[in-house]
């Protein structure tokens, strides 16, 4: 599988995420594998396959959203008589769901800041 | 196409994108696997201040550094047999933490005399019991995703 290629510039990634909208992060299945992998350096499929209590070929579908974004990474990794699939979340990801939960962040602190003023 | 949520749905999304990080940073050690890791750790720290000469001392500190990388194998273990690899962010550092202060009582203990091996018994117990509520979850949970 060809490695993604990164749509978020290296300074942008050193920095302080700020908060920014990511389309592909908006839905929040997808938002919730990001944050998984977030945790982690990689993890087996089946690891979020299990958290996110989705069928494989429905977490195969978001996976394959978030790789064509860049967000994701896929490797495969022999076990035993098996083959595994791993799942990492790539430094522009990293980056996206920095700025994605910050935008959040910033739309709740919003609307708590308007409903004291009020 | 731009789908910008409500506030209830930004609320709700941060509150489970932080659920699922720790989920994979740090989760929660069952109660047996965090009894026998703590008490492995707690143990390996007492051992590691005893007096003693000779073999017996060398004995004392192979057994005692077995029983820390023990101790400290079992949560990481248990998680990687779940599928999650590696850490990152605050977990990361918290165990560069541990590593630098498993390292410091191994060298302070490398001239214990029967003082000192009073004084890391009872490092022991403390050691134990913090590694117990730790991989419990007690001290809470990390808050900064990245």
């Amino acid at each position: 599988m060809s490695k993604p290629t990164s749509k978020v510039e290296p300074a942008a990634v050193a920095n302080p995420p700020s908060p920014q909208l990511d389309e592909t992060l908006s839905a929040p299945v997808r938002l919730r594998i990001a944050a998984f992998l977030a945790g982690c350096d990689e993890a087996d499929f089946r690891a979020v396959q299990d958290y996110c209590e989705m069928t494989a070929s429905s977490l195969s579908k978001q996976v394959t959203t978030l790789l064509d974004a860049g967000h994701v990474a896929v490797r495969k990794v022999a076990s035993n008589r098996y083959t595994k699939t791993r799942l990492a979340l790539t430094p522009a990801g990293r980056a996206a769901l920095g700025g994605h939960v910050a935008w959040l962040r910033q739309i709740a602190d919003q609307a708590a800041s308007t409903a004291d003023a009020t | 196409m731009e789908i910008e949520p409500g506030t209830q749905d930004a609320v709700q999304q941060a509150k489970d994108a932080l659920m699922a990080f720790r989920s994979s940073s740090r989760p929660t050690v069952p109660m047996g696997a965090a009894l026998v890791s703590s008490i492995a750790t707690g143990a390996g720290v007492a051992i590691l201040g005893q007096p003693g000469g000779g073999w017996a001392r060398l004995g004392l500190l192979v057994l005692a550094a077995v029983l820390l990388l023990g101790g400290a194998t079992v949560p990481a273990y248990l998680r990687s047999r779940s599928g999650v690899h590696g850490y990152r962010g605050q977990v990361r550092r918290d165990n560069l933490v541990f590593i630098i202060c498993a390292v410091a009582l191994f060298v302070c203990g490398l001239g214990a005399d029967s003082t000192l091996g009073a004084i890391y018994l009872g490092i022991g117990v403390v050691v134990a019991i913090a590694w117990f509520l730790l991989l419990r979850n007690r001290f809470g949970q990390p808050e900064a995703m990245l």
